[in-house]
């Protein structure tokens, strides 16, 4: 406690730092109120109290309070009046500029009491001054943070519906309880054609549970692009969701993987209510009870990936929603649950508006939960092809042109194909060219190795176990390969004509291609390859007595890729 | 494991996943996916197979005369485009069930 006596008499100033000595840890004496406020303004921090004696020559008390009030008006310094005036008029003065007053002569006791209330109101209020200034900085940085993850998450959504335009027969709604939801509906394109859709509730709600999503959001949508099988997808997801997730979050989910057919679906369902087929009267054909636990909450070794496999008919549905649909709440305190939401949907209410509606009309205020309703009718197909690639994305800009040449023992011991793909990666760097080029040099390399410089007869194939005999006779083969057998690779890359050139020669005996039948046989075991080159490639033709072939690849051919079914 | 099979003894079936490059080198892991169960429905799982040329294609027919199935008993599901378009030269929906 630090206390300032003011006053003109030093035996007053000697008797109240003698009363008060053991209760403060430092007084400061002034025996004039003149310069009083200009030796405060000095002082590295302000008196907690100040005694203010009433009656001095110079300048009064009053005065000198009220200069101590304008020169610290944001500080709360207690001023507890000394004097010998009795009146009321003095009383209410000391009371209106100061806190306190006490009567000379001083008595001890009083004062010693008056100043530790006071001394105890100033550190509440400094104690209340501290935490209001704290609370509103942290106010501040909470709407900062708000208004920065509040638009992280709008650009997050931006890219979830991306995907969802290009489907046909999917709805959904999805409303947040806050400004965060932590209810998820996403949906991604197969790369063989056909869509996943998620419709997950996180834990909880606001902004820890839209943050757990997020994890599972960036797991579903980088398994989808590589087209996995939808068991590895919620296994992925899950193995994700336990490492970032603390106890006790997790997210209930249900994934469905949908063919290109549009019919076919396969369901992994975790911990959301039950989902339904609907006919298309919005009569329940099915109840999709959840088999298994949220994501999230086992570990890899306990995790299940069995699914449910459905087959619909054209005009069926499925509808799957979170819990805040029948968790909604109406005035009496009871919940719209599954049996009402079952009697909306057979009164042929299945469709999101309508339904929604309804349980907006039977919940008495905002539902208190995030709510989330997802339908799906049946066929669903996509407009979005994934080979869609841009060839400046996927592949080189700049003209090359290689020369590979292997040697016997190059050949003998290196699985050529493994690292001519790799090699052709750095000019095709992903993509569906990438792997009809390499479907087409493997059919030659095969030839110009197992034919030209083996020898090898395919029509051992046709005996009874023939093919698994001729590729144990080619590793006999391939053991005796004459040490100066060699392969060459020519490759000549030309972007500004999209072509391809490959040249494949070797030094052994000659294809008789002259004498190669044109049309694929159909029930042979062989003789498949070369038809199969040719019609991938633009032109494919040999030379140099069948040792050389060249081959054509365009990459501007539309109509390479069948339409997707 | 490049192959890969499941096998549900239940329902006769057996899916089998294949990964990567579709060629003469998976002819004995892809073997013994098949061997001795003639009874079993197959779903061969092209999905991670990037390329197929034709022994990959030599694999399959194989396998159908193996197994003395019935064209189109056997399946052959997610293929990507680039594989589709293989075995659509091949002609081999006439043998296989291709979705």
């Amino acid at each position: 406690m630090r206390i300032m006596i003011v006053d003109d008499q030093a035996t007053n100033r000697e008797l109240c730092r003698l009363i008060l000595s053991h209760v403060t840890s430092r007084i400061d004496t002034f025996g004039s109120g003149r310069g009083v406020v200009a030796a405060m303004q000095e002082m590295d921090s302000l008196p907690d109290i100040v005694l203010l004696d009433v009656v001095m020559p110079e300048q009064n008390g009053f005065i000198t309070a009220q200069q101590i009030r304008e020169a610290f008006p944001k500080q709360h310094i207690a001023i507890i009046f000394l004097t010998v005036l009795d009146d009321y008029d003095s009383f209410e003065r000391c009371l209106s500029l100061g806190d306190d007053f006490v009567l000379k002569p001083v008595e001890s006791s009083v004062l010693l009491a008056k100043v530790q209330a006071h001394f105890r109101i100033v550190t509440m209020h400094n104690e209340v001054m501290a935490q209001r200034d704290e609370l509103s900085l942290f106010h501040d940085q909470v709407r900062y943070d708000y208004a920065i993850a509040e638009s992280i998450f709008a650009n997050l959504k931006d890219e979830m519906s991306a995907q969802v335009k290009h489907v046909f027969g999917i709805d959904y709604i999805s409303t947040p309880s806050t400004i965060f939801n932590g209810d998820l509906i996403v949906v991604a394109n197969r790369p063989h054609g056909g869509v996943y859709v998620m419709i997950a509730d996180a834990t909880g709600h606001g902004l820890p549970a839209a943050i757990s999503a997020i994890p599972a959001t960036r797991a579903f949508f980088s398994m989808a692009v590589k087209g996995l099988a939808l068991g590895e997808i919620v296994t992925e997801i899950n193995e994700v969701l336990s490492r970032f997730l603390p106890s006790g979050m997790m997210l209930a989910a249900s994934v469905f993987e949908i063919r290109a057919s549009g019919f076919e679906v396969s369901w992994w369902g975790g911990g959301l209510p039950d989902a339904y087929v609907l006919e298309a009267d919005g009569q329940i054909a099915r109840r999709l009870e959840s088999k298994h636990m949220p994501l999230g909450v086992l570990s890899a070794k306990d995790f299940e990936a069995n699914l449910v496999h459905l087959k619909l008919e054209p005009h069926q549905k499925i509808l799957a929603y979170t819990d805040g649909v029948i968790e909604a709440v109406n005035k009496q305190g009871e919940r719209f649950g599954q049996q009402r939401l079952e009697a909306v949907l057979q009164a042929g209410k299945w469709a999101i508006p309508s339904l929604y509606q309804s349980v907006r009309e039977f919940a008495h205020k905002d539902v208190e939960d995030d709510l989330s309703i997802l339908s799906m009718e049946f066929p669903i197909s996509s407009d979005k092809t994934t080979n869609e690639l841009s060839l400046d994305e996927s592949m080189s800009m700049l003209p090359m042109q290689s020369s590979l040449s292997f040697s016997a023992e190059v050949i003998q011991n290196v699985s050529l194909m493994n690292d001519i793909r790799r090699f052709l990666s750095g000019i095709i760097f992903s993509g569906p060219h990438l792997d009809l080029v390499c479907s087409i040099l493997s059919e030659l390399v095969t030839n110009a190795v197992d034919h030209g410089l083996l020898g090898m007869d395919s029509s051992i194939k046709e005996l009874p176990e023939g093919f698994f005999l001729f590729y144990q006779q080619r590793e006999e083969k391939l053991l005796e390969l004459d040490s100066n057998a060699w392969l060459t690779l020519d490759l000549d890359y030309q972007p500004s004509q999209q072509l391809l050139v490959m040249v494949l020669e070797h030094n052994g005996e000659g294809f008789n291609y002259q004498q190669h039948p044109k049309q694929t046989q159909q029930n042979l075991t062989y003789g498949r390859g070369i038809v199969l080159a040719t019609e991938l490639c633009d032109t494919l033709e040999y030379s140099n007595q069948g040792k050389r072939v060249t081959a054509n690849y365009s990459f501007n051919t539309q109509h390479r890729f069948p339409a997707s079914r | 494991m490049s192959v890969k099979a499941e096998v549900d003894s239940e329902a006769k079936q057996v899916t089998i996943f294949v990964k990567g490059a579709f060629g003469f080198n998976l002819i004995h892991e892809f073997k013994r996916c098949y061997s001795d169960k003639r009874e079993y429905q197959f779903i061969i799982d092209l999905r991670k197979v990037d390329y197929i040329d034709s022994a990959g294609l030599g694999i399959l027919i194989n396998m159908q005369n193996y197994l003395e199935q019935s064209d189109g008993a056997i399946r052959l599901t997610n293929t990507l485009p680039q594989v589709r378009k293989v075995l659509a030269i091949s002609r081999f929906d006439k043998k296989f069930k291709i979705e």
